[in-house]
C-alpha cells in the first residue's frame, strides 16, 4: 500500500540525500545500526533482569525474542536500496584486483582490444568526417549538384545556354548557380607574374550556397550581363597575399590576363567546397555570354557545372521529374543540339563524397572484422581464465554468492578490460588519424577536417562497452554448471576441459581464421588489381618526361594564328636545348580532356542520340615522340601540317581496329563537329592507345589533331630529357620568359607523378587493407595456438599414459591433429564461402581481376593455413616430446 | 488486490507510522507499543520490526535522531516527516474505506 503511485514526485527531495548518505557514510550507518540494535537488546535484557532472571539468561532470552540478528541487520542494510551500487563498486574493485594479479593476461587482452578498437575508431572518424558530418552550409540537405548527360556520357558539363533555360524554366529550385574553374595570369605589379586559379561563377552561386562575402558584396544579376564593367571577388588567401588584408581593398584594380578588374568583395574560401579552396579569385561567368553562351554555343559544354538549392518541401524526386520534363521540352525545341540529353540532379554531399563512400564502407567492414577477431581472441582468453578460476568460483558459490553476483563479477572484469582497451585504442587512433589524413588529403574530400569528436567518442565507448558485456557473458556460460561440488572433485594440475568451453574455443578459433581469410583475400584482390592496373600499358614511356602547364591569355594572344606562331617559335627554341631529346605541347590536357562526336566516311551517319565519341587533343610535332608513343602505321605530325595544309589526324589503334580491322587506316577520312561542322580529317598515322588511368572503366578512342590546325592557348608542355643529365627545366623557363616575360609555367611535374595521381586512391586502399589483413592474421594466430596449447596441457597425463601403454609418437600426432585440423580446415572453408558470398560488393572496387579469382583465394588460404600451423608448432612439439616416465612420476 | 504478505506489510507500515505519529519513540518502545496495542494478533518479531523501520526511514516517511532514553541510554528516536504525515493521512483514509468495505462484505447475511 505504501508502494508506488500515491507518493508525490517531490519525494526525491527527501530520499536523494538519504541515498547519498547510504552510499558515502556507509560505515557510520552500519555503526548506528549496531548501536541501535544493541540498545534494544540491552533494554530487553534489563526488562528480563527486572523480572528476576540472571544476567546471562536475560541476555539469551532477549536474543531469542529478537530472532536472527544478522539477518535483521542485513535486511536493514538492504532497506537503503543502494546495495547494487555497493556491489558494483565491490565488483569493480575485485575486477581491478584480479586483473592486476594477472598482468600478462591483462596486457595481452588489452592490447588485442586496443588494436581492434583503435583501427575501428580511426576508420570511423574518417567516415564520420567525410560521410556523416553535414556540409558546412545552411540546410545543406537542400543543396544539389547539376550536370548534363548524353546517351553514352552519364555526367557531362553544362552548356551555358541550357543552364540559362534551366534557370528560367524550373519550378523546383530556390536558387541556382553555375561555375567553372579556369586559370588566369595576374600581371605582376612590380613583381613576377602569378598564375591564379579563377572561379567563374554566375550571380546565383553564392546565394545558393548561402555564403556571404566577408567584405563588399557578391555578384549582382547586373554583373551577370555581358557588357558590364569587369569585377572580381578576392578569396581571403589572395586578399592576405596580395593586399595584406587591407580593409580598404574594395574598388582597387587587378589586371588578370591583361584586363583590369575592380575588386568588389572578399570571400572566405574555407567555406567553399574542397576543390574550390585553391581558388584565388572569382569573376562573373555571365559576362562570357557572348563567348561561350547563347544559341551559337548550345553544343559547347565548356567546363561548367551548377549547384542549386531545392525549394523548401521539394524532394529530390520532384526535382528530377521537373528537370526531366525541361530536358524533354528543350530536346523538342532544339532537336539538333539537345536530342537525347538529360539533366542529372545529385545531392551535393553525395557528389562531394560519392567516389570515396564505397572504399570507406569496405574499410569499415575490414576493421569490423579485425575487431571481431580481436574480440574472439579475448573471449577465448577469458574462457581459459574462467576454467582456471573454476575452483575459486565454486568456492565462492558454495559460500553463498548468487549466480547473478558471480556473472556480474565476470561482466565487471570484462567491461573494465574492454574500456581500458577502448581508451588505449582511442589514444592509438588519435595518433594515427592525422597521418592517415595527410596521406589521403589529395584523394579523400573533407578529410582535412578530421577530428576525434563527440560522435567518435560515443562510437568508441559504445563499442567497448558492448564488447565488455557480450564477452563477459561468454566465459560465464563456459563455467556455468548447476553443481559446484564437481569443481572440488577435480584433481590438481591442469583442470579437465569441459566439453562446452573446448567446443566454444574451437568455434571461436575457426571463426577467427575464417574472418582473417576474408581480409586476406580482400587485400590480395586489391593488390592484384593494383598490380594489373599498374601493368596496363599506358602507351607511353614515362621515364625522364617532364611536364608543365602553359596558359596563353586570350586577351594577349587573340587569334589562332597568334597562338600557333607563339607555340611554333617556343618549340623551335626548346627542341635544340641541351638535354632535351624531344618536346611538344598538347592541349587541352594530357590525353584528351575534351570529348566530341565523330563519324567515319563511308559509314551511315549515326542516329541522333547514338553518336560515337572520342577523346580529342591537339599536338605540336614532337609531342608523341616525347611521350615515346609507338607508331603502328603512317607518320607523326610535322610543322608542315599547318593551318593551310590539308587537314590530317592521328588515331589510336582502338579506333583503327574498330572501323578498319585488318585494313590500312591511313588515308581514310573522319569528320568531327569541331572547329566547325563538319570538319574532315585524313588519317595520317595510327598510334598505340594512350591511357593515364589503367583502371578507367570504359575508355574512349582517341583522335589527335595537328596543333596548327586546331590550336588552343591552354595546355601542357611535354619534354623528354636525356637520361643522366641535369634537368633542362631552368633553360626551358628561360626560353619561355624570353618570348613572353608575363607567362608562368606551372604545375610542373614528371609524367610518372601525373599518372600516379590516378592510382593514389587504389594504392592507399591497398596499403590500408594489407595492414588490416596482417593485423587479422596476427590476431588470429593466438586463437588457434590457444586451442591446441590448452588441449595439450589438459591432456598431458592422458598422452603420457598412452605413451606408457605403447602408443607411437605418430598416434599422438594424430590425436593433436584431430583437434587442430577441423579448426583450420573449417576456418579456411568458411572463409572461402564468405568470400564467395561477398564477391559482389568486393568486385565493385576491383579492375582487371574477378572477385572470385581462384589464384588469390588459393594463395590466401595457403598462407592462412601455413601461418595457423606455424602458430601451433610449439604446443605440437610439446605434445610430441612428452616424457611418459616424468608424467607418471608426477601422479 | 495485492498478495497477502503485502497486505500485512502495508498494514505494519501503517501501524508504525501511526505509532510514531503520536510521539517520537525509539525502536524498543515502538516494539513494546506494537505488542500492547495489537496483542498477539500481529506477530511482529523485532527481527522484522527494524528492517521495516529502516525501510520507512529510507523512503523519507520517518526520520531518526539520537537522544537519551528514559533510563539514560542513548537511543535512536523515530518521528514522522512531513512526507510521512501526508502518507499516513492518505493511508488511514484508504484503510478506512477498505476495512469498511470488507466488514460490510463479511457481515452480509446469507440469503
Amino acid at each position: 500500500m505504501l508502494k508506488g503511485k500515491s507518493i508525490p514526485p517531490e519525494r526525491w527531495l527527501y530520499t536523494a540525500p538519504l541515498r547519498l548518505r547510504a552510499l558515502f557514510r556507509r560505515r557510520q550507518l552500519d555503526q548506528d545500526l549496531d548501536e541501535e540494535l544493541r540498545s534494544h537488546l540491552e533494554e530487553q535484557t534489563q526488562g528480563y533482569i527486572e523480572l528476576g532472571l540472571s544476567a546471562e539468561d536475560a541476555h539469551y532470552a532477549a536474543l531469542r525474542d529478537f530472532g536472527n540478528l544478522e539477518l535483521a541487520k542485513q535486511n536493514c542494510r538492504d532497506a537503503r536500496r543502494v546495495l547494487w551500487v555497493q556491489n558494483l563498486i565491490e565488483d569493480l574493485h575485485f575486477g581491478l584486483r584480479t586483473l592486476r594479479k594477472a598482468p600478462a593476461f591483462t596486457a595481452v587482452a588489452m592490447l588485442t582490444l586496443a588494436l581492434g578498437i583503435g583501427a575501428n575508431t580511426a576508420i570511423f572518424s574518417v567516415i564520420n568526417t567525410v560521410l556523416l558530418r553535414p556540409l558546412p552550409y545552411a540546410q545543406p540537405e537542400r543543396l544539389v549538384f547539376l550536370s548534363e548527360s548524353a546517351p553514352d556520357i552519364p555526367v557531362m558539363f553544362l552548356s551555358l545556354a541550357n543552364f540559362a533555360d534551366w534557370q528560367s524554366m524550373n519550378t523546383v529550385f530556390e536558387n541556382m548557380g553555375g561555375y567553372r574553374r579556369v586559370s588566369a595570369t595576374l600581371a605582376g605589379q612590380g613583381s613576377e607574374p602569378q598564375r591564379l586559379v579563377l572561379g567563374q561563377v554566375t550571380s546565383g552561386l553564392f546565394p545558393t550556397l548561402g555564403v556571404e562575402p566577408v567584405l563588399g558584396h557578391a555578384f549582382t544579376p547586373e554583373e551577370d550581363k555581358p557588357d558590364t564593367a569587369p569585377v572580381v571577388l578576392l578569396s581571403d588567401t589572395l586578399w592576405a597575399r596580395q593586399f595584406g588584408r587591407d580593409p580598404n581593398v574594395l574598388g582597387k584594380q587587378l589586371r588578370l590576363d591583361g584586363t583590369w578588374y575592380t575588386v568588389t568583395g572578399v570571400i572566405r574560401n574555407d567555406l567553399l567546397p574542397l576543390y574550390w579552396r585553391q581558388i584565388d579569385a572569382f569573376t562573373s561567368l555571365g559576362r562570357l555570354e557572348n563567348a561561350i553562351g547563347g544559341e551559337a554555343h548550345r553544343t559547347h559544354h565548356l567546363g561548367v557545372y551548377a549547384y542549386a538549392r531545392l525549394k523548401p518541401g521539394i524532394t529530390l524526386e520532384q526535382a528530377r521529374a521537373d528537370m526531366l520534363s525541361i530536358s524533354q521540352r528543350l530536346a523538342q525545341r532544339h532537336p539538333q543540339t539537345n536530342a537525347g540529353q538529360g539533366a542529372v540532379v545529385q545531392p551535393l554531399l553525395q557528389k562531394v563524397v560519392g567516389e570515396v563512400s564505397r572504399p570507406l564502407a569496405m574499410l569499415m567492414g575490414a576493421v569490423a572484422l579485425v575487431l571481431l577477431i580481436a574480440c574472439a581472441n579475448v573471449a577465448s582468453l577469458l574462457i581459459s581464465r574462467a576454467i582456471v578460476r573454476r575452483r575459486e568460483i565454486a568456492i565462492r558459490s558454495a559460500l553463498g554468492a548468487g549466480t547473478a553476483r558471480l556473472v556480474g563479477q565476470l561482466l565487471c572484469e570484462s567491461t573494465l578490460l574492454a574500456l581500458a582497451g577502448g581508451a588505449l585504442g582511442l589514444l592509438a587512433a588519435y595518433c594515427v588519424t592525422p597521418v592517415l589524413a595527410r596521406r589521403a588529403i589529395a584523394i579523400v574530400p573533407r578529410i582535412e577536417d578530421i577530428s576525434i569528436d563527440r560522435s567518435v567518442l560515443i562510437f568508441t565507448f559504445a563499442v567497448s562497452l558492448a564488447i565488455g558485456i557480450v564477452f563477459g557473458v561468454v566465459p560465464a556460460l563456459a563455467i556455468y554448471r548447476r553443481n559446484p561440488t564437481e569443481a572440488f572433485q577435480e584433481t590438481g594440475g591442469a583442470p579437465r576441459s569441459g566439453f562446452l568451453p573446448t567446443c566454444l574455443r574451437s568455434m571461436l578459433a575457426t571463426a577467427e581464421l575464417a574472418m582473417a581469410l576474408v581480409l586476406l583475400v580482400g587485400a590480395g584482390l586489391t593488390i592484384k588489381s593494383l598490380f594489373l592496373v599498374l601493368q596496363t600499358d599506358s602507351g607511353m614511356q614515362t621515364n625522364g618526361v617532364l611536364t608543365g602547364v602553359l596558359n596563353l591569355p586570350g586577351t594577349k594572344y587573340k587569334t589562332h594564328a597568334e597562338v600557333d606562331s607563339f607555340m611554333r617559335r617556343l618549340m623551335q627554341k626548346i627542341a635544340p636545348l641541351p638535354g632535351v631529346t624531344a618536346a611538344g605541347f598538347e592541349t587541352p590536357q594530357l590525353i584528351g580532356g575534351s570529348q566530341g562526336t565523330f563519324r567515319v566516311e563511308g559509314r551511315p551517319q549515326p542516329q541522333q542520340g547514338r553518336e560515337t565519341y572520342a577523346e580529342f587533343s591537339s599536338l605540336t610535332p614532337g609531342t608523341l615522340e616525347a611521350l615515346g608513343v609507338k607508331l603502328f602505321a603512317g607518320r607523326f605530325f610535322q610543322w608542315k601540317d599547318d593551318a593551310e595544309a590539308p587537314r590530317v589526324c592521328i588515331i589510336d589503334d582502338a579506333l583503327a581496329e574498330q572501323y578498319w580491322p585488318g585494313e590500312n587506316a591511313i588515308g581514310k577520312r573522319i569528320a568531327t563537329e569541331v572547329p566547325v561542322t563538319p570538319t574532315w580529317w585524313r588519317v595520317a598515322g595510327v598510334v598505340h592507345h594512350l591511357t593515364t588511368d589503367g583502371a578507367a572503366p570504359h575508355q574512349l578512342v582517341e583522335i589527335f589533331f595537328p596543333y596548327s590546325q586546331f590550336p588552343d592557348g591552354h595546355g601542357r608542355l611535354i619534354i623528354q630529357s636525356q637520361q643522366g643529365r641535369a634537368s633542362p627545366l631552368p633553360e626551358v623557363i628561360q626560353v619561355i620568359h624570353s618570348l613572353d616575360p608575363d607567362l608562368p609555367l606551372y604545375d610542373v611535374r614528371t609524367l610518372s607523378d601525373l599518372m600516379e595521381d590516378n592510382v593514389a586512391t587504389r594504392r592507399l586502399l591497398v596499403v590500408l587493407l594489407s595492414v588490416f589483413a596482417a593485423l587479422a592474421l596476427l590476431l588470429a594466430m593466438p586463437g588457434v595456438y590457444g586451442v591446441i596449447a590448452y588441449m595439450v596441457t589438459a591432456r598431458t597425463r592422458e598422452i603420457g599414459v598412452r605413451l606408457a601403454l605403447g602408443a607411437k609418437r605418430r598416434d599422438i600426432l594424430r590425436l593433436v591433429l584431430a583437434q587442430l585440423l577441423p579448426v583450420i580446415v573449417g576456418g579456411a572453408g568458411l572463409g572461402i564461402l564468405a568470400c564467395l558470398a561477398l564477391r559482389r560488393s568486393l568486385g565493385i572496387l576491383l579492375f582487371h581481376v574477378s572477385a572470385a579469382d581462384p589464384w588469390t583465394i588459393a594463395g590466401s588460404a595457403s598462407l592462412l593455413i601455413a601461418v595457423a600451423l606455424a602458430a601451433c608448432w610449439i604446443p605440437l612439439r610439446k605434445a610430441m616430446t612428452i616424457d611418459p616416465v616424468r608424467v607418471l612420476h608426477r601422479e | 488486490m495485492s498478495k497477502p504478505e503485502d497486505l500485512v506489510q502495508g498494514t505494519l507500515d501503517l501501524l508504525l507510522l501511526k505509532i510514531v505519529a503520536l510521539e517520537p519513540l525509539n525502536g524498543f518502545a515502538i516494539s513494546r507499543r506494537l505488542k500492547q496495542v495489537s496483542g498477539d494478533v500481529l506477530q511482529v518479531s523485532d527481527g522484522s520490526l527494524y528492517p521495516a523501520l529502516h525501510k520507512l526511514q529510507e523512503a523519507g516517511l520517518i526520520e531518526a535522531e539520537w537522544k537519551s532514553s528514559e533510563n539514560n541510554r542513548r537511543a535512536k528516536y523515530y518521528s514522522l516527516t512531513r512526507l510521512g504525515r501526508r502518507q499516513l493521512e492518505r493511508e488511514t483514509a484508504n484503510w478506512g474505506r477498505l476495512s469498511g468495505a470488507i466488514s460490510r462484505v463479511v457481515k452480509l447475511k446469507e440469503a
